[in-house]
């Protein structure tokens, strides 16, 4: 029953997530992609760690490497979230060359 | 500028080759050494499940890193930009999937190929077809490497493809054929330096020609600084289809289903360092990688443009004009190092490097697969070790070939070398990485659902090649790019029609009679644990410490298999009776080549500076008499 609430609410986040958006932001600018991959990927990180959870492959209140794993999953998540957020910062807002400004993008 | 890449004078060929030849006949050298580890066809497939986690992990690097990297990415890189980096930097979202679900299930159920779990997990059936994918993925990358080298080479010398690729392939073939697992893994080690330090110095060239980083930077239109590209306008390179093809099934399939990387994991001395590995390797080899491999072009793309902003060749340096971009990173390299052939040589051999560490995984991969899953199974299944041994040397000879008749198929296709690439794995991975899912994570899952979803799964995706349109309404549904060119989200209907026609199949047939082994879904870790201990003991999650510095006791009235231990020692391990101890050669930069897991035993009359072995035990784990030892407590 589970498995199909989370069907379900996969579906609905998939269908939902992407038109929001890009009815919000339009599909050319950069954060759309970027909240695209961190947004529909974070739905499938999730879902990947209530199912370790859920079937006592991760057990992190009983053995502690697993907690240590635990928080290692979810930091590494938040480092790639924030490397690529960063990145889209410095790429924006970081001067070009005088003769590329306005010409090329 | 001729009609190929770059116009080389003879003597520059000559250094050029001269180099190359130079690294290819060290690093067989160096291979030839350990073959000397392979005692078994266990060791020449595995390494017997021994090394420390760095070794594998390092060795990763250049079996990720192939020649069709520098290629593709350096080509993709100068086309798009940094985003070319996002392929390689997208894999987190599948960890806990990997970390705790299929590593742990593949380890402890000692499973040697992914074929070898279907037949274990389904039946004989599944096994063979899982196996027909897979070698089809696995040929198609030994075909894809050998075509880029192909071409690079093509780009330098001007020598035909057709010419070329074969008298390489045989000199693979062989290379490969002696060395076995553990030869594989200390040449890639050697060879992933070699990658890392000859990107390092094309980029460092680049940057210097340009003028510094800064000049970099500011010469990079930002439509190429971005780490991503728009959502859906380029067919052939798009977000939305870069995440359900490339972040979600291609890292699966690389994760999950790579026979090569697979087998790394397999040689690796417990889960918690095969974790270790994989965070290694997601977290740092990968985005390092991304740069090394696609840096050239991105430094290709800022001299252009300030070419064109300065009318002309940069200063000391000779006019960069990529006609193909195939051959973006040798155009780039060759002027940036202003025509030294010296260093432009160690690049080219590091180029060769990337192709024999990545093909000898694959072939040794596929050896693995054709003796474990065919061979042995079908053909011989009581064989002697030496016999093996031979037949896995005929396999990789045969991988080799196969590889080598997939570059005619190759050289006929058209487009960027990234959409050549995924043109054939978004057909050939969905379905497979599909059924591997759910049958690890679904326990009602059974054999005739896995069959039909399989065939059914891969003969839908593949009609797709013809009826693009079938992929359209799954396009619109997820907002990705609805152009009639599906090559990313073929992959996305590959795996939901995988995945309805599995769930539907499970619910509408019956199950069949072969009942799955315990241990091979991902409810039932703890009694794979009990099966991998083969001591009858539950696994034992307390953390100890390593005890270092330990002399050996070599005694016959030790048990074979069994390692003694003072009752202390097995306090500061956190250990308790019949637990898996691991014992190894001291010196930590051997990386566990000398090693051995053993089933711990109490002995008080042992001091806590002692462990008890067998001498058969001892030599089996190839520790040298009189040296020190350490021990850890595995599970």
């Amino acid at each position: 029953m589970t498995a199909v609430v989370w069907t379900l609410v996969s579906l609905v986040v998939a269908f939902f997530f992407p038109r929001i958006l890009i009815h919000t932001l339009g599909e050319a600018h950069p954060v759309t992609s970027y909240l695209y991959m961190y947004g529909l990927g974070f739905m499938v990180f999730l879902i990947g760690l209530v199912v370790v959870l859920r079937f006592g492959a991760c057990r992190p209140n009983e053995r502690p490497l697993d907690a240590f794993w635990f928080k290692v999953m979810i930091g590494g998540f938040v480092f790639f979230l924030s490397l690529h957020g960063l990145w889209i910062l410095l790429a924006l807002k970081m001067p070009l060359a005088p003769q590329l400004t306005g010409a090329l993008f | 500028m001729g009609s190929f890449g770059i116009e080389l004078d003879s003597s520059s060929m000559m250094v050029i080759g001269l180099v190359v030849v130079l690294y290819v006949a060290m690093i067989t050298i160096f291979g030839g050494y350990f073959a000397r580890f392979n005692s078994n066809i266990n060791d020449f497939f595995y390494s017997g499940q021994r090394f420390s986690w760095w070794l594998p992990a390092a060795s990763m690097i250049a079996t990720g890193i192939g020649s069709y990297s520098y290629l593709k990415y350096s080509e993709q890189g100068f086309n798009t930009g940094m985003s070319s980096a996002l392929n390689y930097m997208n894999d987190w979202f599948i960890i806990p999937f990997f970390m705790f679900g299929w590593m742990p299930i593949v380890y402890y159920s000692r499973v040697k190929s992914i074929p070898e779990y279907f037949e274990r997990r389904f039946n004989r059936t599944a096994r063979y077809i899982s196996m027909v994918i897979i070698l089809a993925y696995m040929f198609f990358y030994i075909g894809y490497n050998l075509y880029t080298i192909g071409i690079a080479v093509e780009g330098m010398f001007g020598f035909r493809q057709l010419y070329f690729v074969p008298i390489l392939g045989l000199f693979l073939g062989l290379y490969v054929t002696f060395g076995g697992q553990t030869a594989v893994i200390f040449t890639d080690l050697f060879q992933g330096v070699m990658l890392y330090l000859a990107g390092g110095i094309a980029i460092m060239a680049g940057i210097t020609a340009l003028g510094g980083f800064d000049q970099f930077w500011q010469w990079l239109p930002t439509t190429h600084r971005l780490p991503f590209v728009h959502l859906t306008e380029n067919p052939k390179f798009n977000t939305a289809g870069l995440f359900w093809g490339e972040a979600l099934a291609g890292s699966i399939a690389f994760t999950f289903m790579n026979q090569g990387f697979l087998m790394r994991y397999l040689t690796i001395k417990s889960v918690n360092d095969c974790r270790k590995a994989a965070l290694c390797n997601v977290l740092v080899t990968l985005p390092v990688s991304a740069i090394i491999v696609g840096a050239v072009g991105w430094i290709g793309k800022a001299l252009i443009m300030k070419q064109s902003a300065t009318g002309g060749a940069l200063a000391g340096y000779s006019f960069i004009d990529i006609q193909n971009t195939f051959h973006t990173f040798i155009v780039v390299c060759w002027a940036t190092v202003k025509h030294n052939p010296w260093v432009f040589g160690f690049v080219i051999a590091a180029l060769m490097a990337a192709l024999m560490s990545t093909i000898d995984t694959l072939i040794n991969a596929c050896a693995a697969i054709g003796i474990y899953d065919l061979y042995k199974p079908l053909f011989k299944p009581d064989a002697t070790d030496k016999h093996y041994l031979f037949a896995a040397r005929v396999a990789s000879m045969i991988a080799t070939g196969i590889g080598l008749s997939l570059v005619i198929w190759f050289n006929q296709q058209k487009g960027s070398l990234m959409s050549i690439h995924y043109k054939g794995i978004m057909v050939i991975i969905p379905a497979i990485v599909t059924t591997i899912f759910l049958g690890a994570f679904w326990k009602r899952f059974h054999a005739n659902a896995a069959c039909i979803s399989m065939v059914a799964g891969s003969i839908l995706t593949l009609t797709t090649v013809w009826f693009p349109k079938m992929i359209q309404p799954l396009a619109w549904f997820v907002q990705g790019p609805q152009n009639g060119e599906y090559i990313y989200m073929r992959a996305l209907f590959g795996m939901v029609i995988t995945a309805i026609i599995g769930v539907a199949a499970t619910f509408m047939l019956k199950p069949g009679e072969n009942e799955s082994e315990v241990g091979l879904t991902i409810g039932e870790l703890d009694q794979a644990m009990i099966n991998y201990k083969g001591s009858g003991a539950a696994a034992n999650h307390k953390v100890g410490k390593k005890i270092h510095g330990l002399a050996v006791k070599e005694l016959k009235k030790f048990d074979e298999g069994f390692v003694y231990l003072n009752e202390k020692s097995f306090d500061v391990l956190k250990a308790d009776k019949k637990d898996m101890v691991y014992v190894s050669d001291n010196r930590w930069f051997l990386g566990g080549l000398r090693s051995e897991h053993l089933i711990a035993r109490l002995d008080n009359t042992l001091t806590e500076k002692e462990i008890g072995l067998h001498p058969d035990t001892r030599e089996r784990a190839y520790l040298v008499k009189g040296n020190p030892v350490f021990v850890e407590k595995i599970i």
